[in-house]
């Protein structure tokens, strides 16, 4: 009994009421099949304008993978998928098709370590066997690679269309002319890579200035292993939302938003990210979408002898299993049974799934299980309001003509530095869903314009779907201030690339 | 040689879309059928103006007589019970001689304001046996929460003040026996209303 009343006290915790067989987190786990592929499973997607100061030409995109690493998950620790392909795609002209794809592709090589066990050298078993840094790898058993491709045109099916030409380039390194890439090994632990800053500095290493095929201004490149940026109240939430009594509603501060840590803030992700010159990406409209994919072949035989360059046979076409670009979109807007359709789907399919934004689910729980409060669903349908901030974008901030499910940023928008950024995005840029730009704690450098790792999405997706784009009475409560208590914001992230910070070490 | 007769056979491209676009199809139907007799009471803005229709509130459960004990309360459910178990036992144990949503419902109709939806809620969430909520086409919430005892109306008065009072201040409380109405959404343009709720509503008489 005192669970359950704890239960309907927590006004913002109630998403996951609805969702208790899946991860809540922004795109972890979030679809049936995903979860048996977490390899390629893409947990979340930034795209914003570099606010690493000096770097404000270039726009930040950041694809993370593998959900939920542990950080002591050795001795295999996190590789990526040798036999997928992780594409971020861009659209700059909103026919939402792809204008260009990054495509990352992966090796892993062993290096065969052994040592004198008696007469003969014994293979070991571990990851490493000794002390590892930038420039000693000669302890290091598992060496990741990368190239990174850049291909222009329609990507449909994987195919070149005739009447898209489409076509791979290579990114190279600016300094050395190399077009593979290492990837720092996973934070073993402060006795591989020594106390802080050791794995950092091993880190910083792997970030390559690149040059971009057709670009007259290098890039920036990284790929490894970064510690989870999403912040989110989960273990209470799936626990019947058995939150302590101290986490009670209402996110009317910083301080009421912030009361309980991230459950999953001590888990690592495997970030890509490439920092991209504006004017290398940018088409005639000032509005960039962009979203990642992960493909793999579709057939998959485990053979009876595997080796560790071949644990099974992979062939067929490249089909795509993995999606994200909005955030949280496919955890708490897609219905079960089309989850695993929207992984797979392409954004130029997306009216498929437009009852899903326009009659959604959420608010119509939020207000069961907390109408008896005063608690009102928005009484909108369709919601236009959801189809803007998901679907279309925002007139005269970020909508760019299409109605696709993809992350718009208007990159003509200033950027604003770290310590000003406003947690809750752009969302206080509007009144009832007029653009205000001259209301306080307007940032239209946040989401959704774009996504900054310090964008509470969580919080700010709350609100929306409550209707705070709406008038009062179309959405009665529209202005509550919804909140997971659990927060995130800039002060948490580095302030250089790739911004999302060390990885938590396996043993300290 | 098994990897190579795989190889022979795979034809050069695969693909399922069209199978799956098929299936795609017959659930969008299938959905949009299901969803047009399913949302009876909540009217698309754009295309029907707001109506008044209590079709969402369960049918109660026939009332005893005024003479009949009070009925006791239903045993506990365990926490494990879906909100939709949940949902259907709290609206077959609504507790006697309780100020009805229905009732305001009707009453308001009769004093002109427009009632666009109700609809059953979580009565659980104050400790009640009973909750549904009224949405006006102003946008104002009538909650009306049915319990036990007058007591534990009164009681839930400081409950919900104490737990949900700091998100939302501006909630107006009005006991009537064993039934509480909460009213939210206030503000200056709807005070009239809010008033004649909240009138309304303190008139009624229990069933």
């Amino acid at each position: 009994m005192q669970s359950m009343k704890r239960v309907c006290s927590m006004m913002t915790l109630v998403v996951a009421a609805t969702t208790s067989s899946v991860v809540w987190a922004s795109s972890h786990r979030e679809a049936p099949f995903i979860t048996k592929n977490p390899k390629v499973d893409s947990t979340d997607f930034y795209m914003f304008r570099s606010y690493e100061p000096g770097r404000d030409g270039f726009v930040t995109i950041i694809a993370n993978y593998l959900p939920l690493q542990d950080a002591y998950g050795g001795p295999n620790y996190f590789p990526l998928d040798p036999e997928a392909v992780y594409d971020i795609h861009l659209d700059n002209n909103g026919d939402a098709k792809e204008d260009l794809t990054f495509r990352f592709q992966f090796r892993n090589d062993l290096a065969r370590l052994a040592v004198p066990a008696g007469a003969q050298m014994t293979p070991v078993p571990l990851h490493n066997i000794g002390m590892v840094s930038a420039g000693n790898l000669g302890a290091l058993n598992i060496r990741e690679s990368y190239t990174v491709r850049v291909g222009r045109g329609d990507l449909k099916d994987d195919r070149p269309l005739l009447a898209g030409f489409q076509f791979w380039e290579n990114v190279s390194n600016a300094r050395t002319g190399d077009r593979r890439f290492a990837k720092p090994s996973d934070n073993v632990g402060t006795k591989t890579f020594g106390p802080a800053p050791g794995y950092d500095n091993y880190a910083k290493a792997h970030i390559y200035d690149v040059r971009i095929p057709r670009c007259n201004t290098n890039g920036r490149l990284f790929v490894g292993q970064r510690r989870e940026g999403f912040a989110v109240n989960l273990g209470t939430i799936f626990d019947l939302v058995n939150a302590p009594a101290g986490v009670v509603a209402g996110g009317v501060d910083r301080a009421s938003r912030n009361l309980v840590p991230s459950t999953i803030a001590d888990k690592n992700i495997t970030s890509l990210a490439l920092e991209l010159p504006i004017s290398c990406i940018k088409g005639r409209s000032d509005v960039i979408a962009g979203w990642t994919t992960a493909k793999v072949k579709q057939l998959r035989v485990i053979g009876p002898d595997p080796s560790y360059e071949h644990p099974t046979f992979e062939a067929g076409a490249l089909t795509q299993i993995s999606r994200l670009s909005m955030p949280l979109v496919n955890e708490v807007v897609i219905g079960l049974p089309d989850k695993d359709a929207f992984s797979a789907a392409e954004p130029r399919n997306d009216a498929q799934f437009a009852r899903y934004v326009t009659n959604p689910s959420l608010p119509e729980l939020l207000e069961i299980l907390f109408g008896g409060a005063g608690v009102a669903a928005p009484n909108l349908f369709p919601r236009a309001d959801l189809v803007a901030a998901f679907l279309t974008g925002v007139t005269g901030v970020n909508a760019n003509g299409s109605t696709a499910e993809m992350q718009r940023l208007n990159v003509a928008l200033p950027v604003t530095p770290k310590g000003q950024q406003n947690s809750l995005g752009a969302a206080q840029c509007f009144v009832f869903g007029v653009p205000t730009p001259t209301n306080p704690g307007c940032d239209l450098a946040g989401f959704p314009n774009g996504r900054r790792p310090g964008d509470d999405v969580v919080d700010i997706e709350l609100r929306v779907a409550m209707g705070f784009l709406l008038s009062r009475d179309l959405a009665p409560s529209g202005q509550l201030p919804f909140t997971d208590a659990s927060l995130n914001e800039d002060a948490q992230f580095d302030n250089a690339f790739p911004y999302l910070t060390t990885p938590v070490p396996g043993a300290q | 040689v098994i990897h190579q007769r795989v190889v022979i056979v795979l034809p050069p491209m695969v693909t399922l879309a069209p199978v799956r676009r098929r299936g795609a199809v017959i659930v969008l139907v299938a959905s949009a059928l299901a969803c047009h007799r399913a949302d009876s009471s909540r009217q698309s803005s754009q295309s029907n103006p707001p109506s008044i229709s209590t079709a969402s509130l369960p049918v109660p459960p026939p009332l005893p007589g005024d003479d009949d004990p009070a009925p006791q309360p239903p045993a506990p459910l365990p926490e494990n019970v879906s909100l939709t178990d949940r949902l259907a036992r709290e609206a077959s144990s609504r507790p006697a001689g309780a100020v009805r949503s229905e009732a305001l419902v009707e009453a308001l109709k009769a004093r002109g304001i427009a009632v666009t939806r109700t609809r059953q809620v979580l009565g659980k969430t104050l400790d009640a046996r009973y909750c549904a909520i009224a949405v006006t086409a102003a946008g104002l919430v009538a909650s009306v929460c049915e319990f036990d005892s007058e007591a534990a109306a009164r009681a839930a008065v400081k409950d919900s003040e104490q737990r949900f009072g700091k998100p939302m201040p501006d909630r107006r409380f009005v006991t009537n026996g064993k039934s509480l109405l909460t009213i939210a959404n206030l503000r200056d343009t709807v005070e009239s209303e809010a008033t004649t709720v909240a009138a309304t509503f303190a008139a009624l008489t229990a069933t």
